[in-house]
């Protein structure tokens, strides 16, 4: 198998490997957040996260990891504020317009982006135009959120 | 304004998947998912100093289980920043959605991590079936698999 096709499979399979993970993340920081608080359980899972992602790659952590991480645009190093952005835009609308809604919404927003992303290759990344067979897949996945969230 | 928000929020998420797979091409993908970490954790500290939230984080008498979000969080942003980055962000999108409406159905089935447990509907399976449908169809596209190869080739 070619280098690429080992390389767009295994990005498969870390996929499918995430989605299964998150289901679980999403329970436990809910439940952690129904018993500390809501910005607390955020603080908890980012405290967490950053002592294990660090025990992981204390060892290549070195000079050179800094100056690469210096020579980075702030945009780049933005992620983290973008993710508690959305757990305070998820607390925002949740409430008002219930799971199923704020969901589909969500859901729809994150498939048009994600399109948008990869037809015009944003931040320098991959580019894959959205060819008739993509789109239907698109479309088929977000009918099946819709019955799942609303049947 | 709530529903422009709710679908904004598609948006935010996309912009952290993409901003985080660049930082990763340049200094590694689970060094990424730290840096993403770190950052929002100096963020939430902040907010929480200048009194936002209850005051006190107490995490005494919380099961070891219900803290493991943090870690599993760390290798859902390294997948993501490697599969963005090898195979595009919409099929990153269409599988974690499918896999995790999947987890969730099984969670909720059979009651898993301390939930009450919810029988699956006929609807449900069914809006999994389309679900697992489209994730196939983006996923064998073969008109994205030879972009992803030539992207490689001319690079």
């Amino acid at each position: 198998m070619e280098r690429t096709s080992l390389q767009y499979w295994s990005a498969v399979g870390v996929s499918v490997a995430a989605g299964l993970l998150l289901s679980a993340v999403v329970r436990l920081n809910a439940t952690l957040g129904t018993r500390i608080g809501e910005l607390e359980a955020t603080f908890v899972v980012h405290l967490v996260g950053t002592g294990f992602a660090l025990l992981i790659v204390a060892p290549w952590l070195g000079s050179r990891f800094w100056e690469q991480l210096g020579e980075r645009s702030w945009i780049e190093l933005s992620g983290g504020v973008i993710s508690v952005g959305m757990v305070f835009v998820a607390n925002y609308v949740v409430p008002v317009l219930g799971t199923a809604m704020a969901v589909s919404l969500f859901v729809a927003g994150d498939l048009l982006f994600s399109t948008i992303s990869d037809q015009s290759g944003w931040m320098d990344l991959i580019r894959i135009r959205v060819s008739r067979r993509r789109l239907l897949g698109i479309l088929l996945a977000f009918v099946g959120v819709l019955l799942i969230h609303w049947g | 304004m709530f529903f422009v928000f709710a679908f904004a929020n598609g948006l935010l998420a996309v912009c952290a998947r993409v901003v985080n797979a660049r930082l990763s091409d340049h200094v590694g993908d689970v060094r990424g998912s730290l840096v993403n970490h770190a950052v929002g954790l100096a963020v939430v500290a902040g907010l929480l100093l200048i009194g936002l939230g209850g005051g006190t984080v107490r995490v005494t008498g919380i099961p070891l289980i219900y803290l493991s979000g943090g870690i599993l969080g760390v290798l859902v942003v390294a997948a993501s920043n490697y599969a963005v980055r090898h195979a595009g962000a919409v099929l990153f999108s269409v599988l974690v959605l499918a896999f995790q409406l999947i987890g969730s159905a099984l969670i909720d089935h059979f009651g898993w991590l301390g939930q009450t447990p919810i029988a699956l509907s006929w609807t449900r399976v069914l809006g999994l079936g389309l679900l697992i449908v489209g994730a196939v169809i983006v996923v064998t596209d073969r008109e994205a698999i030879q972009a992803v190869e030539g992207e490689v080739d001319t690079a």
